[in-house]
């Protein structure tokens, strides 16, 4: 199998769902990464936001600095943004506390020489982070911490639109969807669908890409960048 | 800049003048609802917040319906396909509201001079609207948690992130890059907080024409009609939260496993046209109703970049309108 499709994944998906969840956390060898009997609890939440963040960050400087995809001025730049959102995202997290729970990952093969594929494998990813935060907003808001939870959306709202240029790249309409699809209701639902990246398998490249670290993204970004955002957590530092 | 004199920057210097010079009583009076805007302890209620979001989304679907029909800008296809996708999905936003008991204070709006003629003057009004939008659903999602409700604060943030949508998409419209910021920009701690930026939409001001009246749903859907988007499950409904493995149902590519055809069905409640040819240019030919399906037996990429289904017994269907089941992705070209 060359091309894994974004079917594959999600019927893949579909299926891990079934198991179980300590299966995962053994998996991983964190046994407090997951789903908690009564929710997730915060720092399940943002060590799995950071392991995406950092798969975020692998992904798109991958496509950007060795992928073969024919991209125009305008939609490498639109990439660079999307890097440098992502690693603002982990740099936050990390700040508060976060850790990755890995930094090496799994991509399909073909991803980065594949215009379609590229376009439909990150929509998948990008799908699950949204579903994932918006899971997050949820559970964050009945940890009762709405400081945090509205922190959350606003990460949501730039992965939806990571998720809406991705397609665009595609040649799909960017905007699709009336809300922001809300699937999961934990963040660590997402797990299984992120599945492929975490351990590779069939469709997916042998060998491991490493997260490249800050250092080099912030080079490769250089000023390029996005405007960095206040996060809601600040809100009195915003208004002062 | 446009030659007008109206800038984005005047709009939230309007905005910021009027938050400081009027009192939240002056804009209760002016609507005539004592109740709308923070209540006494200085924050919203859940009341105040479904009806200033409905107040957004009429106005919303006012402006995104006047550009689409009373414009001169010169859209390309795929910009009109994404504009009609907004419209869409602003009045399924209203509908929910509406149907939460959001009650719209204005249905009358006015809008900057030549911001339909102009397009970059479109995009740069328009981007500050939804930015003043997503910092209300923002300002919502903090509140609704505060008060107790963490899936309606999901559903604030499910719209917020479509608002950050077309704010991107507007700005791309306006030749800007469309993601430019590491968050979605938090601008008001209430919802409620947003009013004075837009004050000149509800009030007018100089260089604003009006008022517009908001078209209804009937006329929007009718130029809506298959170019709509897919309506998606707000986190409040019960059958919301059906695992990622399951959003190809949203995505409408079914369960293939066992399909050994191809089938497409509207993806949403409107009837989808049957074309001639792979075109939106071409005759419509007949109706596939939003709860029919037919086969198709082959595919082509039309001249607006849009894959596009050839239904097997004749005419053609664009495939973002359309959900599929079964093996279409393999289906021969022509």
């Amino acid at each position: 199998m060359s091309k894994l499709t974004r079917r594959d994944f999600l019927k893949s998906a579909s299926i891990a769902t079934g198991a179980s969840a300590l299966s995962f956390s053994g998996l991983f060898g964190y046994s407090r990464v997951f789903a908690q009997e009564d929710g997730d609890s915060l720092e399940t939440i943002i060590n799995l936001a950071a392991t995406a963040e950092t798969l975020a960050c692998t992904h798109y400087y991958s496509a950007l600095t060795d992928g073969t995809i024919a991209l125009t001025p305008d939609e490498r730049a639109i990439l660079i943004a999307a890097l440098d959102t992502e690693f603002q995202h982990l740099q936050f997290l990390n700040a508060n506390g976060a850790s990755a729970l890995t930094e090496e990952f799994f991509f399909p093969l073909n991803v980065y020489v594949d215009r379609e594929n590229f376009s439909e494998i990150t929509e998948v990813a990008e799908t699950a982070f949204v579903s994932a935060y918006l899971a997050a907003n949820r559970r964050i808001a009945e940890l009762g911490n709405p400081l945090l939870a509205a922190t959350v959306a606003q990460v949501a709202c730039t992965e939806e639109v990571h998720l809406a240029l991705i397609r665009q790249i595609g040649g799909r309409l960017p905007n699709h969807v009336s809300l922001a699809q809300a699937t999961i209701f934990n963040t660590s639902d997402a797990v299984p669908v992120l599945q492929g990246f975490l351990e590779g398998g069939d469709g997916f490249d042998d060998t491991a890409r490493a997260y490249p670290g800050a250092d080099a993204i912030t080079d490769f970004v250089s000023n390029m960048g996005v405007m960095a955002v206040e996060p809601f957590i600040n809100f009195d530092q915003m208004s002062s | 800049m446009s030659n007008n004199g109206i800038s984005r920057r005047d709009l939230l210097k309007g905005g910021i003048i009027a938050g400081g010079a009027i009192g939240a009583a002056s804009f209760a009076d002016l609507f005539g609802y004592n109740d709308v805007f923070a209540q006494s302890d200085g924050n919203d209620d859940i009341a105040t917040i479904v009806s200033l979001a409905a107040t957004a989304e009429t106005f919303a679907c006012t402006h995104y319906y006047q550009v689409l029909t009373d414009s001169t800008i010169a859209l390309t296809p795929i910009e009109i396909s994404s504009l009609k996708g907004f419209l869409d999905a602003e009045l399924q936003h209203l509908e929910f509201l509406n149907a939460n008991g959001g009650e719209t204070l204005v249905n009358e709006f006015y809008a900057p001079e030549n911001v339909f003629n102009d397009r970059e003057q479109f995009s740069m009004i328009t981007e500050t609207a939804e930015f003043a939008f997503i910092g209300a659903y923002l300002a919502a999602v903090r509140r609704i948690s505060e008060l107790g409700n963490p899936l309606l604060a999901t559903v604030a943030a499910q719209v917020a992130a479509v608002e950050q949508e077309h704010l991107s998409l507007v700005r791309q419209i306006g030749g800007r890059r469309p993601n430019n910021q590491s968050l979605a920009r938090a601008a008001f701690f209430n919802t409620s907080d947003v009013v004075p930026v837009l004050q000149p939409f509800l009030e007018g001001a100089e260089n604003f024409v009006g008022p517009i009246a908001f078209p209804g749903a009937d006329a929007i859907r009718d130029i809506i009609r298959d170019e709509g988007v897919i309506p998606v499950t707000p986190a409040t409904a019960s059958s919301a939260f059906s695992g990622l493995g399951n959003t190809e149902a949203i995505e409408g590519e079914g369960d293939s496993a066992m399909a050994e055809s191809c089938t497409v069905t509207p993806r949403g409640s409107f009837n989808v046209n049957i074309r001639a040819n792979a075109t939106i240019n071409s005759d419509v030919q007949s109706l596939l109703a939003f709860n029919e399906s037919v086969d198709v037996d082959a595919q082509t990429i039309g001249p607006d970049g849009f894959t596009w289904w050839r239904v097997a017994s004749g005419g053609w269907v664009r495939s973002d309108v359309v959900s599929t089941m079964g093996e279409c992705g393999t289906l021969q070209s022509v």
